[in-house]
């Protein structure tokens, strides 16, 4: 059975895994006031982090966006940057497989190479020849390269020299148990021997704080990474892992809002997963809460919480478990947020304060998650 | 346990060179291109003045226009988004799929999934100029007003695989595959792998991407990856000529319904071809350039043919990644020779992007279908501008012209590589 071998974390909770679970199990809260200004709102940020201090090529560094930078920290934590030559396993057999959430172009990247291509007849204009003969010189060509999806992934699978399979799947807190199923399923297919599996995202810039308010998401914008290294034989186990699309849902329904969240079918994935895995119940469970507000949008309630907490309420034995919420404490981390749980939920495991768990995660596009984790001894 | 054989029973595109499979096959083997001077918007000013366009998307009707109507009223039937829409809607009902159900393909939804190629979506540079023009640092004051409502949604990657989940009626595992020029290729190996594991009976797989745009088109220019030959925009795309100077920015859709074999004979579905392996790797190399030694993409190759139970000696055809810039021909062309060694210099292989361009996101799907089309017709579809052969590219890359192949082609490799470094190789046989 497939298992975490290793794990990695860069969240607003602690640099590296060990900062993380002691905060974590310390009961901290790692969401501030925004450092820019106080007109915008709390957010989540990682604590100490110094990208050209702490990671393997300083000089990459400048090539990469904040997602990639933090993925690169917690993939080098999950794995060592020897991880092929460690592993005795050549590097086609090692997999890489992430989530990153959608990187906007940062503002203050482009910011120069407008002003510079101001139409002199309409300063408040874009002049198109402008911009090929004076903006161009004002930018970083390589700059969009960092806003496409997969480049974060492609960073870590440099830094480590992977060369197996290699997907980026998505860019929402499902997304992150997606990339997971692939890799369980990948080793599980022999497809590759191990992979590394990542999620990483940077939500506190000012494009995506203001998606998240206009989303009404009420947990505050955060950053952070995850990272694991699996292999077919680990002390945490993979026991099931899966995947379901909340019911069809058009136009007038937000998936922001979680309108389109299905108790039904999430209570049917879930007890399926506890089947697969051989358990009668879970002792823990990470939990897909996003706490919206009630009322927040003008058709709609917490409609996401409500059908987690009815489809969890389904579970065998539930009254014995314990049911936790991250977004609370970390900030809403976005496509970081499902391996974050994951890794949390494996370091309860690893503690003995657990012996199995249920990780759920669903995505505003009605993607949905989850993973059900169990100790080597179980 | 024997192994699940998927088999291929829909098919659909929109590309620049038609609506429809059909339309689009014929224009690759009659080496037409679909590369002119970019009409949607004012180019004169741009490095590079042209694109493969689609003049124009194939009207949807009954409840697929009326679905299309209900998101472009909320705002959220972006180009790329109304693309996958009329790709998947021809793939779904020629497996027997019909608006908002699974019809004659008759699976319960939970068992069917959609695996989509597609990358974030696609800033209006304009609106960028506006908002950087406008910005003060740290206020969401001033950015506010510009921002459209429903914009985040659209930008999402997965937003047309939830816009197709829901038009299809679909419940079952969707994944979103954004590797750039790769997504597409790595969604449909996502969607072989979910099959064959049992997961799911049906899954629509394919990909869409949309380039046609200012700031897309500024942003591969200041890159320096494009062709300049604005003087003659159906001959800029040139794959393995010696004289090619970029790659040409594209739009387009592909989709595909693939399912068991036993399931689709059940039901007395038309098989259109079988999907018999898929290989993905990583380069570890640079970000935007191919390894010179095309290992990476051998490793794929290599895969896929593993994954298909194949030798190189099976393959008759490589639908080459082929996108006409120095780097990738040659690191390409290394490649197929270090997967298939000797046999290399005995098999065809074309570029379809030397007259639909680069589509990106749905290179991958809109290729696997053009290979699935030629191993049905028997007939080698050309890589179009290819007159002054690069001493580097020395494989037959069926330079201008169609080339009718008696007794059948065999095996086709579909090759797709991303920026990043990805790579994804499918392995395709005629029924």
């Amino acid at each position: 059975m497939t298992g975490i071998l290793g794990a990695g974390l860069a969240t607003p909770l602690g640099l590296g895994r060990a900062a993380t679970l002691a905060a974590w199990d310390g009961d901290a809260i790692a969401i501030a006031p925004h450092p820019a200004s106080d007109a915008l709102p709390s957010v989540a940020q990682v604590p100490g982090f110094r990208p050209r201090k702490q990671l393997p090529d300083r000089k990459a560094v400048k090539l990469m966006s904040r997602e990639a930078q933090l993925l690169v920290y917690a993939a080098v934590e999950a794995c060592g940057t020897d991880v092929a030559e460690r592993l005795g396993v050549p590097p086609e057999q090692i997999g890489a497989f992430a989530a990153a959430g959608y990187e906007v172009t940062p503002l203050d990247e482009v910011v120069d190479m407008f002003d510079a291509s101001r139409d002199p007849d309409a300063p408040a204009r874009l002049s198109l020849p402008r911009l090929f003969a004076e903006g161009r010189h004002a930018y970083n060509p390589l700059s969009p390269l960092k806003t496409l999806p997969n480049m974060a992934l492609f960073h870590a699978a440099l830094s480590l020299g992977l060369r197996g399979p290699h997907l980026a799947i998505g860019s929402s807190p499902a997304a992150g148990l997606a990339a997971l199923s692939g890799a369980v399923d990948a080793i599980g297919d022999g497809t590759c021997s191990h992979a590394l599996v990542g999620g990483t995202d940077a939500q506190t810039e000012l494009f995506r704080i203001h998606y998240l308010h206009e989303a009404g998401v009420d947990a505050a914008p955060g950053e952070g990474a995850a990272a694991l290294l699996l292999a077919a034989d680990a002390p945490v186990r993979v026991a099931a892992v899966g995947l379901a699309q909340e019911p069809p849902a058009g136009p007038e329904v937000r998936g922001d809002y979680g309108e389109g969240a299905s108790a039904a079918l999430r209570g049917a994935l879930y007890r399926r997963l506890l089947d697969e895995a051989g358990l009668d119940r879970v002792d823990l469970v990470h939990g897909d809460f996003w706490g919206m507000p009630t009322g927040a949008h003008p058709g709609g309630a917490n409609v996401r919480d409500a059908a987690e907490r009815s489809a969890l309420a389904t579970l065998p034995g539930v009254v014995d478990t314990r049911i936790v919420a991250t977004r609370p404490r970390l900030g809403h981390l976005g496509a970081a947020h499902g391996l974050v749980d994951v890794v949390l939920a494996a370091g309860a495991i690893e503690a003995g304060r657990a012996s199995s768990a249920l990780v759920t995660a669903g995505g505003s596009a009605g993607d949905l998650g989850a993973v059900v984790l169990v100790g080597a001894s179980s | 346990m024997s192994r699940r054989e998927i088999v291929i029973t829909g098919i659909g595109c929109v590309t620049p060179l038609g609506g429809d499979p059909d339309a689009t096959w014929a224009g690759l083997a009659a080496g037409r291109s679909g590369v002119r001077t970019i009409e949607p918007f004012d180019a004169s000013g741009f490095p590079t003045t042209f694109a493969g366009q689609i003049d124009a998307i194939p009207a949807l009707d009954g409840p697929w226009e009326a679905a299309r109507q209900r998101w472009a009223d909320a705002d959220l039937m972006d180009r790329k988004t109304h693309l996958a829409l009329v790709a998947a809607r021809q793939a779904w009902e020629q497996a027997g799929g019909v608006h908002g159900g699974l019809g004659a393909i008759d699976a319960p939804s939970r068992r069917v999934a959609v695996c989509l190629g597609s990358e974030g979506g696609r800033r209006l540079l304009e609106e960028m100029a506006s908002r950087a023009l406008t910005y003060d640092g740290a206020s969401l004051d001033a950015l506010l007003p510009s921002l459209p409502p429903g914009e985040w949604a659209r930008l999402r990657a997965s937003h047309p695989t939830r816009v197709l989940a829901t038009e299809l009626g679909i419940t079952g595992p969707t994944r979103t595959v954004c590797t750039a020029c790769t997504s597409s290729g790595g969604s449909i190996a996502e969607a072989l792998y979910l099959l064959r594991r049992g997961v799911v009976d049906v899954a629509l797989a394919g990909g869409t991407d949309t380039l046609v745009e200012a700031f897309m088109v500024s942003g591969f220019s200041l890159l320096g990856a494009l062709s300049e030959n604005n003087e003659s925009p159906a001959e800029a795309s040139r794959p393995f000529d010696l004289t090619r100077d970029g790659f040409v920015l594209g739009e387009g859709a592909g989709m595909l319904v693939l399912e068991t074999r036993e399931r689709a004979l059940a039901r007395g579905a038309r098989i259109l071809g079988r999907l018999r392996g898929a290989g993905l790797s990583n380069n570890a190399f640079r970000i935007t350039d191919s390894p010179p030694d095309g290992e990476g993409p051998a490793i794929a190759m290599r895969a896929a043919l593993e994954d298909a139970g194949a030798a190189p000696e099976d393959v008759g055809y490589v639908n080459a990644h082929g996108t006409s810039t120095q780097m990738n021909d040659v690191s390409e062309t290394r490649g197929i020779r270090r997967a298939l060694g000797a046999h290399a210099d005995r098999v065809a292989v074309s570029s379809s992007k030397s007259m639909m361009g680069h589509l990106v996101a749905a290179c991958g799907a809109v290729e696997a279908i053009v290979t699935l089309m030629a191993l049905r017709h028997a007939v080698l579809p050309p890589t179009q501008n290819l007159r002054t052969p690069d001493p580097e590219c020395d494989l037959d890359y069926v330079p201008l012209e169609a080339r009718n192949v008696r007794g059948g082609i065999g095996l086709g490799l579909s090759n797709a590589f991303g920026f990043g470094g990805s790579n994804a190789t499918l392995v395709l046989e005629a029924p």
